[in-house]
């Protein structure tokens, strides 16, 4: 209707439900704003008791429309400053009989903030204390309705915070999963082209290899050939220094060769796949000496070769290889002159040998002995080639399985990649190797495989 | 007619030529030699074309030593050509090269290999090699080239 078509304009702070109630009270209700209190909100109670419309009162100063030092303003300057609600009745004697105003006055707090004053007067003919008991009732139960209402809201405000941070936690967390997700893919397609790539260049590298080996022997084998060749054709004319100058160019050529070989074969066992398998010991040592037959019969060297031969765990090829080389050295280094005695030999390494094989080594390490690893193993098969060559001193028992490492390279013909390839062998096989030796006390070496 | 039976060599070096020719003399090896450089030039002489018309000078070999790595032509190109060729497949073809890479090995025979020998930097050794060549080239019973079986 009309109250609402000139309805002044409430403070925001008014929900459209207490608005609805304010506009509709019986009871006469204002609210002031700022220190010089104008008015921003009245109801039509408030009218009807000052007898004026809307507009002669909204945007006044409370002081204008009350009468001369009216004790009102002094009390709404009161909550403004301390913000607490108050009420005071007041006696009117202008009338025939006595007439009583009852003023009730609250705070209208925003965020805590004191925004406003909410002033109820109340006319009565007379004051009695239920009148009184219950304004402040009333007055009370706003303020704390006003409140509740705020701590609701604040709380809400606070639910709500705390939904969109968890929401926000949840699309982090998301986007991070899929970050992860997409990250992993990117890794295993990297680690797969880079596994490739490697694939690829070992294939290179191993092409290369044997190029540069096949490309390297051809003018090694031109040198060898044609210096031999010199001194049969041209030998009668050749002095004896230009005979040894030949033969050193001969020799040169075959070690040159050997290193080759001996590169080659490194890099085989380094690369090839090693599969590991049943082999039979005995028909590795039988094939071995067999190969070295020729060597053995030339030194006239004893070898003595026991069984039992366990089973073991190996790669065929690569278990020969080692074992060549190991007899292949015992064979080789001897002093000149006296025949070379191998003694060949495999033992079961128990578990339960375990701790006393671990003492003894570290007791032996102390004096004359070094193994490649310490890990320890269920069951392993320990083949041991023992020779009665020169021995090797206890700090050199570590430089021997180097690659090119050769103590005595002017009195022995090596390539000092030997050792190497039987370390490295041993250890695609999953084994490792060791020496035991003294100068002058010959050397065991030995290797170890799982056993089968 | 036994020392008749020509052996084909097939080489791109000069002095690995002139070396198994030297060993072959050490072999106290008669089999008279026939020489050529390249894949090309082998097939050019199997054929019996070119300058390898003259049969009477190119005589058909029996036992071929082939080099694996050469240019124009490898190795492995002739052994496969001969093997596709009615007239010529019973050749016997031993691979006389520098590196015995396993791969290549098997890869020899499965193309029909005879047999993989791998050159000796020693010459002496290689003599040995060739003098056991030369004796089975004596035993050995050799197929007939022009006759093809069944057709």
């Amino acid at each position: 209707m009309a109250a609402e078509l000139t309805m002044s304009r409430p403070p925001p702070e008014l929900s459209s439900l207490c608005l609805a109630i304010t506009e509709h009270a019986p009871l006469p209700m204002a609210t002031v704003e700022g220190a010089t209190h104008i008015v921003r909100y009245v109801n039509p109670a408030f009218c009807r008791l000052m007898g004026k419309t809307i507009a002669q009162l909204v945007g006044k100063p409370l002081s204008q429309l009350l009468p001369e030092k009216d004790k009102c303003v002094a009390l709404v300057d009161r909550i403004f400053r301390r913000g607490k609600p108050e009420s005071y009745t007041e006696q009117e004697n202008s009338k025939p009989h006595p007439v009583f105003w009852s003023y009730t006055v609250w705070p209208v707090l925003a965020d805590q903030h004191l925004v406003g004053v909410m002033i109820q007067v109340t006319e009565t003919a007379e004051v009695h204390g239920t009148t009184v008991a219950m304004n402040e009732a009333l007055m009370l139960g706003s303020v704390r309705q006003h409140e509740l209402t705020e701590a609701a809201e604040k709380l809400n405000a606070q639910l709500h915070v705390e939904i969109s941070e968890r929401k926000q936690a949840q699309e982090a967390l998301n986007r991070a999963q899929a970050l992860l997700t997409d990250r992993a893919a990117q890794l295993a397609g990297l680690v797969t082209e880079r596994t490739s790539e490697l694939t690829a260049t070992n294939q290179q590298l191993e092409a290369f290899v044997y190029s540069i080996a096949h490309d390297l022997r051809a003018p090694l084998r031109a040198m060898q050939g044609y210096s031999r060749m010199l001194v049969e054709e041209a030998g009668a004319a050749l002095n004896e220094a230009a005979k040894d100058y030949a033969d050193r160019i001969n020799k040169s050529a075959k070690f040159m060769d050997a290193l080759l070989n001996d590169l080659l074969d490194f890099s085989r066992i380094s690369q090839q796949r090693v599969e590991l398998i049943s082999v039979n010991l005995k028909t590795v040592v039988e094939a071995v000496l067999s190969r070295l037959q020729r060597d053995i019969q030339a030194k006239n060297a004893h070898i003595e070769s026991h069984g039992p031969w366990p089973a073991v765990l190996a790669h065929e090829p690569t278990l020969i290889q080692v074992f060549f080389n190991l007899m292949s050295n015992a064979l080789k280094f001897v002093p000149p002159g006296v025949p070379p005695r191998i003694h060949v030999r495999a033992e079961v390494v128990e578990t339960s040998e375990r701790q006393s094989v671990g003492a003894s080594e570290r007791e032996e390490s102390a004096h004359a002995s070094r193994s490649t690893l310490h890990a320890p193993r269920a069951s392993t098969v320990r083949i041991w080639v023992e020779d009665n060559g020169p021995g090797i001193a206890p700090q050199h028992q570590d430089e021997i399985f180097r690659l090119f490492t050769r103590l005595d390279g002017d009195k022995y013909a090596g390539t000092g990649i030997g050792l190497a390839i039987v370390q490295k062998g041993a250890e695609r096989m999953g084994g490792r190797v060791g020496v035991e030796s003294a100068p002058g006390q010959g050397s065991r070496f030995w290797f170890e495989l799982k056993s089968a | 007619m036994k020392d008749q039976r020509t052996i084909l060599l097939v080489d791109d070096s000069e002095n690995d030529l002139i070396l198994v020719r030297r060993a072959f003399k050490k072999a106290k090896c008669n089999s008279p030699l026939q020489e050529v450089r390249n894949g090309e030039e082998a097939i050019a002489y199997l054929k019996g074309e070119g300058p390898y018309r003259d049969r009477n000078k190119f005589p058909l070999p029996v036992v071929m030593l082939l080099v694996l790595n050469m240019p124009k032509g490898s190795g492995f190109d002739v052994l496969a050509w001969v093997r596709a060729q009615p007239m010529l497949k019973r050749l016997a073809i031993i691979i006389l090269t520098a590196s015995g890479r396993s791969e290549d090995v098997d890869r020899a025979f499965d193309l029909g290999a005879t047999s993989f020998f791998v050159k000796p930097i020693d010459l002496e050794e290689l003599a040995t090699m060739l003098r056991c060549l030369c004796d089975w080239a004596q035993i050995n019973r050799f197929p007939a080239l022009h006759e093809v079986g069944g057709a």
